[in-house]
Parts: C-alpha cells; structure tokens; sequence
C-alpha cells in the first residue's frame, strides 16, 4: 500500500486527476483517492482539465465517458493530440462495449464500471501511476541523450553519424574529404562529450534517439 | 505460431496476462502442449511490463525454453544481455551439496526479488520446474512446506511465481497437496480460483488437516449457496418474466416454442409444457400463423420487427397486441431463433375508440338538441302569427287573458270599440275594469271571479265609456282556455259592439216588420221559433247559409218545419251536439232558463266550420225563442292554434329534457310544465308545487345554493340565475339538472314572478364523467410508457448517487482503519453519503409520483419549480443525447390551479419531443430552449426545437391522436397533453419557427384569476 510508510513528502506523492461532471461522484472519488494516501485533484469537466492541468510528477486521470461538452473519448483524443501521456481509469455508469473498446484501442488503461470497487479501483491507478512513473523515466533519460548530443558541434555531430554505422576513420575522413587524423580528433571529442567510452555505448546511445547514420539528415534543433 | 490461436487459448493468454505481482499460481499440465501454451504468454508478458523474468529448469534443458520465446518473436538474447531474461537450474538455486531448505529458497529469492528492483525492474516473476522433488533428493519431501512459506512471501512481495506441476509424473496426493497451497490454478487451458487453497497461515499452523477440512467444508457451503441464489436468480428472473404483462416466447428457427411465459399458458388454457416443442402454427392458429409468417421470415432472417395486430386468443378473443420479435443470435451470428413480445393494446385501442365515441355522441346530442329546439322554436313563432293574422282581422274586440291575469293578447278592433289602443289594455290589466261604468260594475266583478273560478264559459252584457265619453253597450262573451290535459291558460273572450242593437231594441220593440229589418240586417243566422217549436221566421243570412251548403234538411229548417223536431230526430240518431240543443231549446221555451248558448261543429267534408247558437226567450205574451247562429269558426282556430302551440311547446320540452316552470312570488304558486315533472319523477297534478316543496325535492347539499342563486336574484332586476343542482327521485335516483331562472319585477321594483326552465342534464354529465375518466387512464398509460422509454437515463441518475455512496463509505472505512482515524474527513464523508442518498431518493419519488394513478388533484403549483423538476429527470438523457437545454424563466410568475403530475406530463412530453426532433440533427444547432411567461391573465409556456422542418400536414393533425412522425411512437403524447391543458382551462398550439424547428406553446389561467374581461 503506497500510504504504508506514511511520509510522503507532497512532491512525491502521485496525482490523480478526477475529472466527472457529477459533483457526488468527484467528491467522493476524491476522498477515496486521499483515504489510500494518494493526492487528488478535481476538475468538473474536460476543457477545465485541459486548461488546468499541470503534470509533474507520477500521475493518472481518473475519467468519466458520459460528460456534457467533450466526452470522456473526445478528450482521451485531444490528450494524444497535445501529447499529454498520463494513463487513462475511464469509469462509466453501466457497461458500454463499444465505447470500452474504442477506449482501450486508443491506449486507455483501464475501463472501470460503477458503482467502484475500491480495491479495483486503487489497483488501477497504482499500476497506471507505475507505468507514468516508468514513462517518465524514460523521457528523462532521453532528453539527456538529446542534451548531450546538442553540445556537439555540426562537424562532430556529421561524424557521429558515421561512426555508429561501424566505418573506420580512414573511411569517413575519405567521405568527408579530410585527414585521418582529423577525424580521429572529432571522435575523441564525441565520446568525451557524449560521456561514453567504446563505440557500442555510443550506437546504443544514437538509438535512444533514432539516430542510425548519415541518412538520418544534419542534428534536429 | 501459426495463424490465430484458438479462442481458448486466446482466453488464457487473457487469464495470464491479468497475473500481477503478489499471484502465486499452481499449473498443473499432462502435455508439454499444453505447457508451452501458458509459458509462454506468462513469461512474454513480464518481459513487457519491465519486470524481471527467472525461469528454473529441471528437466528441460534451458534452451528448450529459450527457443520456445524466440519462435513466438521475443528478443531473447537482448534480454538475456540486459539480465531481465535469466535461467537458472533447479539445483543451482539452493546448491547441490546441501539438502533442500525451504527457508533457504525463500530468502534467496528475496534477494532476487530486492536485486530486481534495485535494477529499476518492476518485479520478479518466478516459474519454475518442480520435477527434482520427484527424484527424492536430501529435503525435497518439503516441497509442499515451501511452497506454503512461497506463497506466504508472495503475498506481500513484489513477486509472482507460476510452479509448474506434471500431472504424468506427481502423484495424485501430492499434487493436491500443492493445490491446496496455490490461490489460483491453471488446470489444462483454464484459470481458476483456487477452491482448495488452503491460507499459509493455516497450512503452516499447527492443524493444518483440521484448516484444510474446515476451509473444505466452507467450501461445499459457500458452492451450496452459490447453487442456490443462482437457483433463485434464475426463478426469480422466471417470476419477472411471468409477471410481466405481456407474452414472451423463444421460438428456434424451425418455428418451435422452446419457452413461453405462464401468460400463454393462462390466455391458451394449455399448460407451457405442452406448448413448447409445438410448432407456433399449431398454438396460435391457422390464420395467426398466416398473419404473423412475413414477420417471422424477417426476423429469421435477422431483422428486428415491430407490428400491431388483431390476434385471436382462445381465453380471451380477439385482441389488439404490439408484437416485437427479436432474433435469437448465436455467437458466430447466425440466427438461433427469435423471442417474441406481445403485449395487449386493446385497452388502450379502445380506450382511445371510447374517447372519441363520448366525444362524437356528446357532440352529435347537442347538434340534435339544438337543430330540435330550433325547429320548435321556428313553429312556434309560425303558430302565433297565425293566430295573431286570424284575430286580428275579426271585427270584434278578441282578447286572451292568462291566469295570472294578464293580458296577452287584445285585436286591433279594440280601439273602434273603447277608442284606445291593444297596448293601453297589455299595458295596464286594470283599465278594462276600469272604462265599465260605475253600476255596471258590480255585475262585472262577480262575473270575472266566477269565470276566472269556475273556469266556464260565460256572457254579459255592460257598458263602458269609450276615450270621447260616449257610452258603448258590450256584449261580451267568454270561454276558459284549457290544453289537452285540462291546464287552464286562461280566458279568451270576445267584446262586442252591440249600441247599435241594443238602441234598435229599443226603438223597435214591439214592431214585427222592424224586428224582420233587424233580424236582416243580422250577420248571425236567425230564426224565430214559436212554443211549439215551429219556425216563424228566418232572416236572410239564415236562408242564404242554408242555400250555399244545400243542405239535405234545406226544407226542414224553412219557416213551417218544427225546429225542435229536427233536433229530436237528430238526437235519437245518436247526435250529441242535438241532444244538448234540443234540452237548451225546450228549456228556455219552458221557462225554466234565462237563456241557452252552445258552440257546435257544423263542418261540411270541404270546409270546417264552428257555430255558437244562442237561445234567447221572446218577451211576448205568445213566448217563443229567437235562435241564432253564430259563425265562430275564426275563433275557433284562433283557439285551435293556441292549443297546437301549447302542444309543440310540451313536445319540444320533452324531446329537449327541459321543462318550464313559473312561480307567483306573492302567492306562492309554482307552475309547472309536464316535463319538469317528468324529471322530478313525479306524476303531474300528483304533487302541489310550492317553492318550498321544490327546495325539498332537491339533494340536501344543494339546497343552500340553489336558495342563494334565487334570493339573489329577487333582490337584483338585473341578475339572471344559472345554476346546477341535484335532484332525487321518490324512487331515489339522482339526476343532474341545469336551472335557468329570470324575475320579473313590478314598477315600484317588488318581484312578481319568477319564469324559468329546468333541463336534465345527468346522460351529459355522466358521458363527461366518463369522457374524463378515460383520459386519465390514457395520460396515465402514457405517462408510464414514457418512463420505460426513459429507464435507462433514469438507472443512470440513481446509479450515479449509488456510486459515490459506495466511494464515501469505502473512504470512511480506509480513514477508520489507520491508527489516527481522520475523523474529519470520515464525517464529511458520512455527510454526503445522507446527501447522496437524498438525491437517489428523490429520483426515485419523482418517478413513483409519476407512476401513480390516482384521480387529479387541483392544488396551487409554480410553474417554473415544476419544469425544474423535470429538468433533473431529463438532464441524463439530455448528456446522452449530447444536447443542450436552456431554461428562460419569467421571476414572480403567479401560480396555477391544476394537477402537478399531468401538467408536469405535458412539459415532460413537449421536451422529449422537442429532444428528439433534434436527434438527427446537426451538431453545430444541439439547443432546446424552455421559456416561461405571463400573458394578460395567463401563463404562456413555450418549449422550442431546431429539429427538421414539419409538413403543413403533419402540423395540421398535430394533436390529433395516432399521428406520429416517430417510428416507434404511438402518436398519443400530443393528443394527451391537448385534453390536459384543455382539462386546465389552457390552449396548446404549435407554431413553425422562422428559421428551424418548431414551438409548442400553452397556456394555463393564473391562479387566483385576475380575469380584466369580468
């Protein structure tokens, strides 16, 4: 149980964002959430989550299909378009196949009917909050790949990108129409800048960011 | 794996993918099919949700098991080089050289477990191979104790173990040894929950037997109720379907009943057993079956169909029913068969049918009423100018008084003969009286009682003093005027001028030629007859009336025959009228009567004609009688008319139920027609009428009003009394009647008499009883079958507090378990748990009060908080919808008189129509609008769409019952909530909106009535 220890400081402890037109369902919802140590926020429909929500630590949406204005699938869309990736709980008032599927299909986590059951409830939101948590993970990790590789210059970064297709210096100073030596240089400072040392971490690392060679075109900035 | 797997293999990969940390599962296979089909899934799946994947190989090799993922696509040795995948053998994870501990296992896999999470993995996720405990190695005999302390460490660790059981090589024993130790089980291709896991805590206990009985014994219960509430579910399920009221079958596609509900066995009188199985044709019938064959083709063919038929049903004859069939579909699509509904619509036919039937015979009586009453009134007024035309034109002064002694008629000769005019004497009763002189008085004042008293005929002469003061000689004689019945209407009589015979008379007296000159100049026919008899003499009139009938007895009634001898022989004849003749001549001949008069028919085949023959004696010394014939047939059918009209008038009144009445204020007398009697049901004559015994006839609660209606109108020349009341019959049945009732005043303003009618209008009133008695069954079906269009919008408005009921109660629960309960929040929480609660109770009164049937009750109501009401029942529909209702209010609207629940029904019914004009629409127009408003002296309430545009003939029948422009509608809505309003003194009209859509107003008076037309 995440409220086991009890001293969550408030930064760590995951949102869940309750978003349903039904004042009852909030309200209560979000006691719900507060009684299992978790921290909820309530918005009463889909454009004030939309223009509300501030994401920064681990977190899900807890949401209603049926809503007046944008539907709960309607903003499960607008979310994807504006790339807002926290797991979706839809709760709904009695059992909607179609609409279910079309929820999962679109990513949705977890389509929960009411009345809740609790257990169920909190097991869902602590698998969707795992999995926001590993997401967000992973985004860090790589924008400090896309970090790195912003301080390399064009040339360094030109070279880069031979050098993960496996050529050898002598190859890619003949393709970029300059001296071994050169080129030797510009490697070095790359695995410097990049914080690698054998040329296996540095492919590993190029595709974290889709980077496989040449053809990939110049840095994008 | 090629291809799709199959569906139950697809349903254990859902199983096992549903596996989360904390599962501790025992899967128990005979293939090694069977094995990989669950390996598998379980280890691809913890490799995709990032957790730690540790296989333990016995007796397989590890690259069996690797092959097995890396033909199903998983990038084994990715995973391996990563260290999520690991294989490890059996013996290698607690060391080949000491004996197996079950403690030792467990804490190494707590390492991995921690080791796994410190690498950022989610889980561990732990299967293994259980054979090397088979090959009795040093502690394998404690195989099943470690599996107990395994799943006691799962439970709170963030691991899951599948252990994997042979059934081809454990021994039963054991195998359910480790079942008990296992809460969930896979057996071949299916997942359960484990019946006959036994909790650690219990099997590690020191009676782990006495557990393992107990938790079977619990079990076999726990199965014995299950059982059992499935058992009652399904016959309650059976009770609903029996109970409804409507006839549920499911047929196969053969056309064989496979179930039917006890209606079929109660309309059939077949018990079901022996209807299902039966061929549908054989139950419902040669010719139900023919009228139903299209619709069963359809739906076999997989349509849903909807009709309405007559249907013959043995028990009960033909019926209305609304039949649905729907088809029977199996899971691959194909069509089973079909389930059938019917239910009965003939009540609600035909109550719609007697509806319109009150509604026609109540209209087509008041058009037969009113065309009678009209024709009566057309004869009537036909007869009185004949009478006048015939009156008029006599010579002598004609008047009619009435029994109340007033005149109603006086000809136009009366001015030649009193030099004053008709109206001075309609005018003033009194100047007849008054123009006699003062000694003729007397004579006439007795003469007037008597023949007002006695009601006879009578004659007299007087004289009265003309306007320029000459004196005029009247012969005046009069006869009561009486109807079939012997009513008397009063007196006619007829003055004549007789100064200038009367000064003949006197001049003249003795001469016999001057007596011959008079007799001559007479219009009368006279004869002068002798003692015996014998005609002396006859003036010209009397010859020339002889001459122009040719009479046969034309030389019998010459001078020389014996006039008395006519009238005898025509008397032995049987002659009545000559018998009373013969009698009166010999009297007054004899001396034995002042005179004789007699009015007799004289009629030829061509003309009819009425005489009145006067005997008078000749005061001579040789005695004789003058006889004269008068011709009164002018007069006669003068009177004959009256009579006629005083007969169409009771006809009419009986065609009509009305009756007439009369009442002397001064005296007391009450007057009545036969009609009023009739409807009092008393006999006429039977019963003598005063004002106070016809207060009595009337029920006693009405009696006050009916004696303040009156009074009131005594009291004001100007006020006319209306007014409804009850009477009972000796027999003591009631009647309704309308009285009608108007005074007439003299002029010092003291009321004299009060005419009215009375008309029975019980048959009406009873047909508008009924007439509203049906429309409140029809609005009350109506209202029913709405909500159960409405149900499941109404579920969800009760499901919605219901749910967080259950979230309030689960927090308050959470926040009483910790150590420092947060009571704050726990009352908080109780307190919206009472709120919610209100809220689905109040759904469900909403919704009780519109489902009940009761008589409509008036009661002072708010308009607006009455659409509120409304508003809450359809604001889920309106989210379902997707449409957007606005609500415009007038503030300080007064109330309404009128039954909350039907008007409320009128509302509800203009907003559903108006949501679903818009269904189709587009999203961009989604807006239905409500206004309330005052309008003079009411309130006017519009409900307003942006649906499709309607057809001038769609709106023409708008209101009409059975027109409906919705598939499935039963077109009674409008026509319901017309009779409503109407019911409530309000209009209801729809009118096009300029744009889109349409606006159904109606209005309903404000109570109290500020009416500015009164």
């Amino acid at each position: 149980m995440l409220s086991e220890n009890g001293h969550h400081s408030l930064a760590n402890t995951p949102t869940v964002f309750v978003v349903d037109d039904d004042p009852a369902i909030r309200r209560s919802l979000a006691r719900l959430l507060r009684s299992s140590g978790l921290q909820a926020q309530e918005f009463s429909s889909a454009q004030e989550f939309l223009s509300g929500v501030t994401v920064s630590g681990p977190s899900c949406v807890v949401l209603d299909l049926r809503m007046p204005g944008l539907t709960g699938l309607e903003l499960q869309a607008e979310m994807e378009r504006r790339n807002l990736n926290v797991p979706i709980i839809f709760l709904t008032g009695h059992t909607d196949v179609p609409s279910c599927a079309q929820a999962m299909k679109a990513g949705a986590l977890e389509f929960l009917e009411k009345p809740l059951d609790d257990e169920h409830l909190l097991e869902a939101i602590k698998r969707a909050i795992t999995q926001h948590r590993l997401e967000q993970a992973r985004q860090a990790e790589l924008e400090s790949v896309r970090a790195r590789l912003r301080t390399l210059t064009p040339r360094e970064y030109e070279v880069l990108t031979h050098v993960i297709t496996g050529m050898l210096n002598k190859q890619i100073a003949a393709r970029l129409g300059t001296t071994e030596k050169t080129i030797k240089v510009h490697r070095a400072r790359v695995m410097c800048k990049l914080q690698v040392e054998s040329v296996a971490e540095l492919v590993r690392l190029a595709e974290k960011v889709g980077l496989r060679g040449p053809q990939d075109g110049p840095r994008p900035d | 794996m090629a291809g799709n797997p199959p569906p139950d293999s697809q349903e254990l990969e859902q199983a096992l993918n549903g596996l989360k940390p904390g599962d501790h599962v025992c899967c128990i296979y005979a293939t090694d099919e069977e094995r990989r089909a669950l390996l598998t899934p379980f280890m691809t799946r913890g490799l995709d949700l990032g957790e730690k994947v540790i296989y333990i190989v016995d007796v397989r090799k590890a690259e069996d098991v690797l092959g097995y993922l890396h033909e199903t696509g998983v990038e084994v040795d990715r995973y391996l080089k990563t260290g999520q995948l690991k294989v490890r053998a059996a013996a290698e994870s607690w060391g080949r050289e000491t004996a197996f501990d079950p403690d030792g296992m467990i804490s190494l896999l707590e390492q991995e477990t921690e080791r796994a999470l410190a690498e950022s993995f989610s889980a561990l996720r732990v299967t293994g191979e259980l054979t090397w405990a088979l090959r009795e190695l040093p502690g394998s005999n404690r195989l099943i104790e470690y599996e107990a302390k395994l799943d006691e460490f799962v439970s709170h660790k963030k691991c899951l173990s599948l252990c994997q059981y042979d059934s081809r090589r454990f021994a039963p024993g054991l195998l359910l040894d480790a079942l008990a130790t296992h809460p969930t089980a896979i057996i071949g291709k299916q997942l359960f929950e484990n019946f006959y896991y036994v909790q650690p805590k219990h099997f590690l206990g020191p009676d782990p037997e006495a557990a393992r009985l107990d938790n079977w014994l619990r079990n076999l219960e726990g199965r014995k109720r299950a059982e059992q509430a499935l058992q009652k579910g399904e016959e309650q399920f059976r009770l609903i379907i029996d109970n409804l009221p409507a006839f549920v079958a499911q047929v196969d596609s053969a056309g064989n009943f496979r179930y039917v509900n006890i209606n079929y066995e109660i309309a059939w009188g077949i018990p079901r057993e022996q209807i299902i199985g039966k061929h549908v044709e054989e139950v419902w019938g040669r010719d139900g079956y023919t009228a139903g064959r299209e619709h069963i083709e359809a739906v076999l063919s997989g349509k849903r169909v909807a009709y309405e038929t007559v249907f013959r049903v043995p028990l009960a004859g033909e019926r209305w029913m609304a039949v649905a069939y729907v088809p029977d579909v199996d899971s691959e699509g194909k069509v089973k068969g079909f389930f059938a509904f019917s239910h009965d619509i003939t009540e609600c036919k035909r109550a719609v049918e007697e509806v319109k039937k009150a509604r026609d015979e109540l209209e087509f009586r008041v058009q037969e009423r009113t065309e009678e009453l009209s024709k009566v009134n057309a004869q009537l007024r036909l007869g009185q100018t004949k009478y006048r035309t015939v009156a008029d034109f006599t010579a002598d002064w004609e008047y009619w008084e009435g029994p109340d002694a007033v005149f109603y008629y006086h000809s136009p000769s009366c001015e030649q003969i009193s030099g004053r005019k008709p109206w001075d004497f309609l005018n003033s009763p009194s100047l007849l009286h008054d123009i006699i002189l003062a000694e003729d008085r007397p004579v006439w004042d007795e003469h007037y009682r008597e023949s007002h008293r006695e009601k006879r005929p009578g004659q007299l002469q007087f004289r009265i003093r003309r306007s320029d003061g000459q004196i005029v000689w009247i012969e005046h004689l009069c006869r009561p005027v009486l109807d079939e019945q012997g009513e008397f209407l009063g007196i006619r009589a007829s003055n004549r001028d007789i100064s200038e015979r009367k000064q003949a008379q006197h001049d003249l007296e003795s001469s016999e030629a001057f007596l011959k000159t008079v007799l001559a100049s007479m219009r009368d026919h006279v004869a002068v007859v002798n003692r015996e008899g014998k005609i002396l003499t006859v003036n010209e009139a009397w010859l020339q009336f002889a001459r122009d009938n040719d009479l046969k007895c034309f030389d019998r009634v010459l001078p020389g025959a014996n006039y008395l001898e006519i009238c005898k022989l025509a008397a032995d004849q049987g002659g009545h009228e000559a018998t009373m003749a013969w009698e009166g001549i010999r009297a007054v001949l004899d001396g034995c009567q002042p005179q004789f008069r007699m009015e007799c028919e004289c009629s030829s085949p061509d003309v009819k004609r009425w005489f009145s023959m006067s005997v008078v004696p000749l005061l001579r010394p040789e005695g004789g009688v003058l006889i004269a014939h008068h011709d009164i047939t002018r007069r006669r059918a003068a009177e004959e008319h009256a009579r006629k009209r005083e007969q169409s008038l009771a006809e009419a009144q009986q065609i009509a139920h009305l009756g007439s009445w009369q009442w002397n204020v001064e005296t007391d007398e009450l007057a009545w027609s036969d009609e009023v009697y009739r409807i009092f049901g008393l006999q006429p004559r039977q019963f003598e009428a005063t004002y106070e015994a016809f207060l009595q006839l009337m029920h006693a609660d009405d009696r006050q009003a009916v004696r303040q209606a009156v009074d009131a109108c005594l009291a004001d020349p100007g006020q006319t009394c209306s007014i409804e009341h009850r009477v009972v019959r000796p027999d003591g049945s009631e009647r309704v009647v309308h009285e009608r009732g108007s005074v007439t005043f003299d002029a010092t303003g003291r009321p004299l008499r009060m005419i009215g009618t009375v008309q029975d209008i019980t048959d009406r009133k009873q047909a508008e009883a009924e007439s509203r008695r049906l429309r409140n069954d029809l609005a009350h079906i109506s209202r029913v079958t709405t909500l159960g269009e409405m149900a499941a919008a109404i579920a969800h408005e009760i499901n919605q507090p219901l749910a967080a009921i259950l979230n309030n109660a689960q927090a308050a629960q959470r926040f009483l378990a910790g150590d420092e309960p947060n009571l704050k929040e726990v009352r908080e929480a109780l307190g919206d748990i009472v709120e919610d609660d209100r809220r689905a109770g109040d759904v469900i009164r909403r919704v009780r009060a519109v489902l009940r049937k009761e008589e409509p009750n008036r009661e002072p109501l708010d308009v607006n908080a009455m659409i509120d009401e409304i508003l809450l029942l359809i604001r889920s529909e309106l989210v379902t919808r997707d449409l957007e209702l606005a609500f415009h209010s007038s503030d300080n609207l007064p109330a309404v008189l009128g039954d909350r629940v039907q008007l409320q029904q009128v509302a509800l019914n203009l907003v559903r129509n108006a949501l679903e004009a818009m269904a189709d629409g587009p999203r961009s127009i989604r807006g239905v609008s409500i206004c309330t408003r005052r309008d003079g002296p009411n309130i006017v309430v519009s409900v307003c769409d942006a649906g499709p545009p309607i057809s001038d003939e769609a709106l023409a029948v708008l209101f009409e019952p059975f027109s409906t422009t919705k598939p499935d509608g039963l077109g009674m809505g409008l026509s319901i909530s017309r009779s409503i309003v109407e019911a409530h003194g309000g209009r209801i009209w729809a009118e096009r909106n300029t744009d889109r859509g349409l606006t159904v107003h109606f209005t309903l008076p404000c109570f109290p009535r500020t009416d500015t037309t009164a």
